[in-house]
């Protein structure tokens, strides 16, 4: 499937032509097909996360909104690269957040823990996310499923040589079958994600 | 490409994870996060490290802890920390599934099945080996030709590209000049001249700020000769804050004749009132 399908931004500010000036502009040049801007919203989300906001999806496409309000009124943005301005932006969306909900906060208060109980799934919802586990695997294509399987599988000491091995026999440095493993996992999550909430 | 900064150490970016660094090696970890392409595929790789000490139990002590008191206070992690204990259940599974003798069994009657019907279209190849081989000739011919075809048609391409890009970069350099003004002050100096061209749409100008940012403003354009607004901006939530604190203004040309103008710009609260926060004069001359 297409990056560009799964866009949705109709719940946000941005009209369809500036949100096209905005994926272009993140491309700076090139035609990533929307895959930077899921990977730049990837980032954001995980950003307002770590500062623990209780809606970091929310804040990372307020700061999309305001990047393309700016691009709109402008024509353009002096800040390169494109990512160094997002994250000034989130940063402002960030501290913007945390007064409207308590005045006067200082940035690192964003940080303190909230200790709250870990809610424990049941059984069953244990069950169903494993089922669609399963069936996520399955639906991978073999060389995908065997090079998961390796990769984590037996989270012991040995692993790491296995790793390197495996590295070895693929012809590719650790560093790049790490970011191959985290892709192949990045989508059986979603693909998870998007079984239970089928079921 | 940006300047490489000094690497942080897998340690440090755990600390980083479990909110566990100083506020300014937080913030300087937040920001290669989001504009640091290598580390941050480093960061989730060592996230997931992580998530999966936890899930298998390795991650022991203070660190567990840690993890237990900051990593898992978030709805979005905790659903990452029961997903990798999931996953290693789920490949651990997989794996013993794959390699049990009972794995091999399964596959000996499909193997055998396999085995005679290759036997069976063995025979029938040999027969047709000798034409095919004729047509094989004939086709690598005409895939050849394709392939001749197909490069001068990616090297046209390539080219057409190369143009209409140069094209695009000369056409956004053209429109990425912003005139700076700054605020009206009793002083009599000249004002600055703004030249419109015939064809613009649009002139960016960007309105320099003395007072510290109070966003949103709005900006209205004021006829200096009859001193009523023809156009305002809306809200403007964006100040540039480098070189100077730059208010950015996109005025529709067309509204532009020649003659003086003034942008009046005041400071929205969010009452809807607006404080007044400075006036830049400036003429425009139509070409």
């Amino acid at each position: 499937m297409s990056a560009l399908t799964q866009l949705d931004r109709s719940d946000s500010g941005t009209s369809l032509t500036a949100f096209t000036r905005l994926l272009r502009w993140l491309d700076e040049g090139s035609d990533s097909h929307g895959e930077r801007y899921l990977e730049m919203r990837r980032r954001l989300v995980a950003y307002f996360d770590r500062r623990n906001r209780p809606a970091p999806d929310l804040l990372a496409d307020e700061t999309f909104d305001r990047v393309a309000r700016t691009l709109e009124e402008t024509g353009h943005i002096k800040v390169t690269p494109p990512a160094r301005y997002c994250y000034v932006v989130a940063r402002f969306v960030l501290l913007e957040d945390i007064r409207a909900n308590r005045r006067s906060v200082p940035l690192d208060e964003a940080r303190v823990m909230t200790l709250q109980p870990v809610p424990v799934e049941s059984d069953d919802a244990g069950q169903q996310s494993l089922d669609c586990l399963a069936r996520c695997l399955e639906r991978l294509k073999p060389q995908d499923r065997e090079l998961i399987v390796e990769y984590y599988r037996d989270a012991k000491r040995a692993r790491i040589d296995r790793r390197r091995a495996l590295a070895g026999s693929l012809g590719i440095t650790m560093n790049a079958l790490g970011i191959r493993a985290w892709r192949l996992r990045a989508s059986l999550e979603a693909c998870v994600g998007a079984c239970r909430k089928r079921s | 490409m940006l300047p490489r900064q000094e690497s942080a150490s897998d340690d440090e970016l755990v600390r980083y994870l479990l909110g566990d660094l100083p506020e300014e090696q937080a913030e300087r970890l937040d920001e290669q996060s989001v504009v640091d392409d290598a580390f941050a595929e480093r960061l989730r790789i060592v996230e997931d490290d992580l998530l999966d000490a936890y899930a298998s139990g390795r991650l022991t002590g203070e660190r567990r802890r840690r993890f237990e008191a900051f990593y898992l206070s978030s709805p979005r992690r905790r659903e990452r920390a029961a997903f990798a204990g999931r996953l290693l259940q789920a490949v651990d599974q997989e794996h013993r599934r794959d390699h049990s003798p009972l794995a091999a069994s399964r596959w000996l009657p499909w193997a055998a099945a396999a085995m005679l019907a290759l036997c069976a279209a063995g025979g029938w190849l040999v027969v047709r080996d000798a034409r095919l081989q004729t047509a094989l000739t004939d086709a690598q011919a005409r895939l050849a030709d394709a392939s001749r075809r197909e490069s001068d048609l990616f090297a046209r391409l390539a080219t057409e590209r190369r143009a209409t890009e140069a094209q695009e970069s000369r056409a956004q350099a053209a429109g990425a000049i912003a005139l700076v003004l700054m605020p009206q002050t009793r002083g009599v100096g000249p004002v600055p001249l703004v030249a419109v061209g015939s064809q613009s749409t649009v002139v960016p100008i960007e309105l320099a700020l003395e007072a510290p940012v109070r966003a949103p403003y709005e900006a209205a354009l004021r006829d200096a000769a009859t001193n009523g607004v023809v156009w305002r901006s809306g809200p403007i939530a964006v100040v540039h804050e480098t070189p100077a604190r730059l208010l950015p203004v996109a005025v529709p040309a067309p509204l532009l004749k020649s003659q003086h103008y003034a942008l009046d710009v005041v400071s929205k609260s969010a009452a809807g009132s607006g404080d007044f926060v400075g006036s830049y004069a400036f003429e425009v001359v139509r070409r």
